[in-house]
């Protein structure tokens, strides 16, 4: 399994690493980018299971990148992490694909409660 | 004090946190989508901060300067700078109409002041562990050209200087944030986040 994390901060980065559920991702790969950009990128070339991705980023932003991703595979499993509490936001990347969005920090249960949900109903 | 890139990174990253919550308080009282943007994060000796705050004027003008002081195991001062073209552009926003009161225009960016400062200290303090008490804030307009109004700070020793664009309404507001600490302070919070594993 892979797993894609995106997010400028290395310290978000290192937030979401720490909050995924040991028990469903123990023996996952974990793949970083820093920007929108990269995520395409090594999307394209990995096809990861589950992508982790920022919004406000540089080069590429989280709509644009999560735009690309789910043109370039409608079964992409992207969670958006954001800052950003506002509802605009939320439907606006739902609407884009993502499956859900979560607010930073992680938290790490309810990460777990979302991607149990999706595991569930995939 | 300078920061280093990991500890500007966590700093930047707690106070994205903190002002995307800001961002949904401040839509929530305009009804419009608000982008709050933090581009960068910088410290600076307490002495450079009058120059700091009139070098970010795009034009020289007048400069609306709010502060607001926290108390207790952490404590320091908040303060903001609007040019007139933002301030007022913010209370427009907030009254619903262009604002040329200066009493509206102010109370309008009061009213910002004390929410982006109530959740950036308030996350800071969560994490340091602690809490802090508001005073009430205050707000001076200080002309670009004139000496220093802002003598009071030099009882501090550092600013972090933090960049703030609030995109609104096809608006594009720009205001600074300082926090100003004493060395103490500062010391004691890069140690509590480099102890959190922070950075």
């Amino acid at each position: 399994m892979k797993i894609l994390i995106v997010d400028d901060s290395r310290l978000s980065r290192q937030w979401a690493i720490q909050a995924l559920p040991t028990t469903l991702f123990r023996q996952a790969e974990i793949l970083e980018a820093d920007n929108g950009e990269d995520a395409v990128k090594i999307y394209k070339e990995n096809k990861p299971d589950l992508v982790l991705m920022d919004i406000t980023m540089p080069k590429k932003n989280g709509f644009e990148a999560l735009e690309e991703i789910c043109k370039l595979d409608s079964n992409a499993f992207v969670v958006m992490v954001s800052a950003d509490r506002q509802k605009l936001t939320k439907d606006r990347v739902l609407e884009l694909g993502a499956k859900d969005i979560l607010y930073k920090p992680i938290d790490q249960e309810i990460l777990r409660d979302v991607l149990l949900a999706h595991i569930k109903k995939g | 004090m300078k920061l280093s890139p990991i500890e500007k990174d966590a700093l930047r990253e707690i106070i994205n946190i903190s002002f995307g919550l800001s961002a949904s308080l401040i839509g929530d009282m305009i009804d419009e989508y608000v982008d709050l943007q933090v581009p960068n994060i910088e410290t600076i000796p307490i002495y450079k901060l009058h120059d700091t705050i009139v070098n970010s004027l795009e034009k020289p003008g007048s400069i609306f300067v709010t502060k607001q002081r926290f108390f207790g195991d952490f404590s320091g001062e908040v303060l903001f700078s609007f040019s007139s073209e933002s301030a007022k552009s913010f209370a427009a926003l907030l009254v619903g109409e262009e604002c040329d009161d200066e009493k509206e225009i102010e109370g309008s960016i009061l009213e910002l002041t004390n929410i982006l400062t109530a959740t950036c200290i308030g996350k800071l303090c969560e994490i340091v562990d602690t809490k802090s008490l508001f005073a009430v804030p205050d707000v001076q307009k200080i002309s670009s050209s004139g000496s220093s109004a802002l003598h009071e700070a030099l009882e501090y020793d550092n600013a972090i200087v933090i960049t703030t664009i609030l995109d609104v309404a096809k608006q594009n507001i720009q205001a600074y944030m300082f926090i100003l600490f004493n060395n103490e302070m500062l010391t004691k919070l890069l140690k509590t986040l480099k102890e959190s594993s922070l950075c």
